[in-house]
């Protein structure tokens, strides 16, 4: 037994340090691997530097003078000015506005840039398949659209969720409502982006929004929806607010304020006072800014019991709130009841803030 | 008679093995769940949103709350850097924390101060605020002047007078990324997820050249000391922090740049000013309350997000720095003990405070026993070459792996600046790293625990910065 005792030991000893040995010479040699690697990826990333400066140059000029003609260096030449261009174009898009970005759009006709990306776009990773579909929501192409119509299909959430954002960029007659149906309402990121693009749409994707916070949206959904229809303003919505102000979640009651307060409706104003009233003081700090933003002078009489709530944050809120609306919410501000001293200070830091402390 | 001896210095022996192996294992598993983070976050079109934030402009409101004690020289040069963040609607409350040289002087006559009325938030702790300024040329810059407190009084203070739902928690001398807050509060906009607290990477800038208050090179350190904390800062980082996000048990978010709901850490009372580890606490404290309520939430460390900021390059400032890291990091374990093996803490309480104690309580007094004892009784004859051998092996071949395989996850995930030669001068310091710094490190470790069990008085100490390399001395 000893003798068994002692043949496991050392078993256990030679495996302790061949394993540390072995993970300690492995590391070594992966970390040496990557060093080669990003020295090979430098020089390469020195080309693609030298062909980005030559493209960023030819833009450049191009976008200054009135004369259409090719640059030095085609899209078709190589496919290091393919992966250039991704990089540039996309600074590109991010930054001109108006009459500049409609003449580089002119000029990526010309130089039939989209062939070259939708090439690349079949073999590239994810990434840059992202990358490359956000160009495509700048381009004018039908060889683009084309690509970006598959890809609504695409069995891959990200690129299924970033080709509906590039179609509404896209295509200003399409059914936004119907595309809704291609997504499964996750409230993940790229929803979130969705949301976004179809806010910047205006009144026109309320429908859409609105079919976005319907049953089997999941909270996250749900929010994002009711801020994108709050962000556009839908003061008709067809959503059920009520019913909405006495939700589970109250992440979902603090999103819903702002759309209340915009809706100047008796279902729109009873769903504010619930939410003014409700047990969750964030939910209160909510409804007391929406009404502040929606300037909803009407409302003062719903503030006014907010600056006696226990919760500071939801005091300071309702004070601000009623310095927004006027006069008619600076005076309630100033005839407040015996307030605290720590209330006194809100005020007149929110008078002093406002700009018409006396 | 000897064997009596040798018996129990044997069973010690291979306690000190053993430990030593768990330590290991614990910080290999968390290679799996760093590894999967990172390729999430790769697949995740990160630059995309960050893009769509910057271009609408709808970054949720944040306060960056700068304590500041004592930094005449450079205060108002960090204000303005931090002035310049590519963010829209953020305020900076800069915390004059009873400085006794010319900081406040000197702020409000190059920012021209003005008093103005702000109601501080009740139920926070902290010493006498004098006054509070706002700056006339920035609007958005706030100075509030109080009595000398600490770093945790002097952020109670500037998280009093905060009216965002968000502030971000910054070193007066750190160096954000332009894009870095823009990235770290995106989480919280996850509607989809209760954030409360976000962390970002915190980058050594020694040797960095700094241009108009940004890194505009980036460089290793010179000093080996410094260099050596890079290697650390990536495995604190890149591997541990990482994985305990991805299992939203994470035990620190650093001081040095941590973003924070407003509401929520109010509600907690704020940062404790009893602590050294102010960072730490509050972090367990969240975890403590949040999981007694049974409110859901989430905690996330974002590998993107830099802060640089300067580490110690002397031994002497560097031994203050690790005995207060261990004396907080004691404090805040001791003050939650209740949280430890508790079911209904969750992982959080089965699994990141057990692990924390045996890597930051167990290991400095076996990893420093296990110099002594190992040595003299392999010398001794008690212990045979093969224990000795495997005791190496495992004390450095361990130890040379996990950093390399935190610079490897970092380097192939992430984007950072490293050449090809930086990358090799950080293996080679990551195996230099196990023959006399990490000893080091392990007996200031050892001494910060002593401290703390004789509990001898917090305080903070001068850690000797000697400033960034700055492309024009005459900017700083």
């Amino acid at each position: 037994m000893f003798q068994s005792a002692i043949i496991s030991d050392t078993a256990l000893l030679t495996a302790i340090w061949l394993i540390s040995l072995v993970l300690a010479c492995l590391s070594l040699l992966a970390l040496i691997i990557l060093a080669g690697l990003r020295s090979l990826r430098d020089l390469g990333r020195g080309r693609e530097q030298t062909c980005a400066d030559a493209l960023r140059n030819d833009i450049r000029n191009l976008l200054t003078s009135r004369v259409e003609i090719a640059p030095a260096m085609l899209p078709e030449h190589d496919r290091r000015i393919v992966l250039a261009s991704i990089d540039v174009l996309t600074g590109y898009f991010r930054n001109l506005e108006g009459e500049a970005r409609q003449r580089l759009k002119q000029l990526l006709a010309i130089w039939k840039i989209d062939p070259a990306l939708a090439a690349l776009y079949r073999k590239s990773p994810r990434l840059q398949k992202l990358r490359i579909l956000a160009i495509f929501s700048h381009l004018d192409t039908a060889s683009s659209l084309e690509l970006v119509r598959t890809e609504l299909s695409s069995p891959d959430e990200h690129i299924r969720l970033a080709a509906l954002r590039t179609m509404v960029r896209r295509d200003p007659d399409i059914a936004l409502e119907d595309l809704v149906d291609l997504t499964d309402r996750s409230g993940s990121r790229d929803m979130q982006l969705l949301t976004a693009t179809l806010r910047r749409q205006g009144p026109r994707a309320i429908a859409a929004l609105e079919k976005l916070a319907g049953p089997g949206a999941t909270e996250g959904c749900l929010r994002s929806a009711l801020d994108g229809l709050a962000g556009i303003g839908a003061p008709e919505t067809r959503l059920d607010l009520l019913a909405l102000s006495g939700h589970a979640s109250p992440n979902v009651r603090a999103s819903l304020a702002l759309l209340a307060a915009g809706t100047p409706t008796p279902a729109g104003e009873m769903a504010l006072q619930r939410l003014a009233a409700d047990p969750d003081p964030a939910v209160r700090e909510s409804a007391a800014l929406a009404i502040g933003r929606r300037r909803r002078a009407d409302l003062i009489e719903t503030l006014a019991p907010l600056m006696s709530d226990r919760i500071w944050p939801v005091r300071f809120r309702a004070a601000q709130a009623l310095a927004e609306l006027g006069p008619p919410g600076r005076a309630v501000l100033r005839n407040l009841p015996e307030p605290s001293a720590n209330t006194s200070r809100i005020v007149a830091e929110v008078l002093y803030s406002s700009g018409r402390a006396t | 008679m000897i064997a009596l001896i040798e018996v129990p210095l044997l069973v010690l022996a291979w306690l000190v093995l053993l430990v030593g192996l768990i330590q290991n294992l614990i910080y290999t598993s968390y290679l799996i769940p760093a590894w999967r983070e990172l390729r999430d976050r790769a697949n995740a079109h990160d630059g995309e949103a960050t893009w769509q934030a910057l271009r609408r402009g709808d970054q949720p409101p944040i306060t960056l709350i700068v304590p500041a004690y004592n930094e005449a020289k450079s205060i108002v040069a960090n204000a303005h850097s931090l002035l310049s963040l590519r963010y829209s609607g953020f305020q900076v409350i800069i915390v004059n924390d009873g400085s006794s040289d010319e900081t406040m002087a000197r702020l409000a006559e190059a920012l021209e101060l003005v008093a103005i009325p702000r109601a501080p938030i009740p139920g926070l702790i902290h010493a006498e605020i004098r006054a509070i300024h706002r700056s006339e040329i920035y609007p958005n810059l706030y100075v509030v002047d109080k009595e000398n407190g600490g770093k945790a009084d002097a952020i109670n203070a500037g998280l009093a007078c905060t009216r965002t739902e968000l502030f971000c928690v910054i070193d007066a001398d750190s160096i954000l990324q332009p894009e870095a807050l823009v990235r770290a509060v995106q989480p919280f906009q996850d509607p989809s997820e209760n954030v409360i607290a976000v962390g970002g990477t915190v980058g050594v800038a020694n040797g960095c050249l700094v241009k108009h208050g940004q890194i505009d090179q980036y460089a290793l350190p010179r000093e080996f000391i410094a260099r050596v904390q890079t290697v650390e800062y990536t495995r604190a980082f890149l591997l541990a922090r990482l994985a305990l996000s991805r299992t939203n048990t994470l035990t620190l978010v650093s001081g040095a740049f941590g973003v924070f709901s407003t509401r929520v850490v109010i509600e907690i009372g704020g940062f404790d000013v009893t602590t050294v580890g102010e960072d730490m606490e509050l972090i367990m404290r969240l975890h403590h309350k949040l999981r007694q309520a049974g409110t859901p939430y989430t905690m996330r460390y974002l590998p993107e997000p830099v802060c640089w900021t300067e580490v110690p390059s002397t031994l002497r400032g560097l031994s203050r720095q690790r005995i207060r890291w261990q004396r907080g990091a004691m404090e805040s374990l001791s003050r939650h003990r209740g949280m430890i093996l508790n079911p209904r803490y969750g992982r959080f309480g089965l699994m990141a405070l057990p692990s924390m104690i045996v890597i930051d309580v167990i290991g400095p007094v076996v990893e420093v026993l296990g110099y002594v004892l190992v040595p003299a009784l392999a010398l001794w004859g008690i212990l045979n070459l093969s224990f000795f051998v495997a005791y190496l092996a495992l004390t450095f071949g361990f130890g040379i792996f996990l950093s390399m395989a935190s610079i490897v996850l970092e380097q192939g995930s992430v984007e950072r600046p490293t050449t090809a030669r930086q990358l090799l001068v950080l293996a080679w310091t990551a195996i230099l790293e196990n023959f006399g710094y990490r000893q080091l490190n392990n007996i200031w470790r050892l001494m910060g625990l002593i401290r703390h069990f004789r509990s001898a008085p917090s305080q903070w100490g001068d850690v000797g910065r000697t400033g960034f390399r700055e492309e024009d001395a005459g900017e700083s």
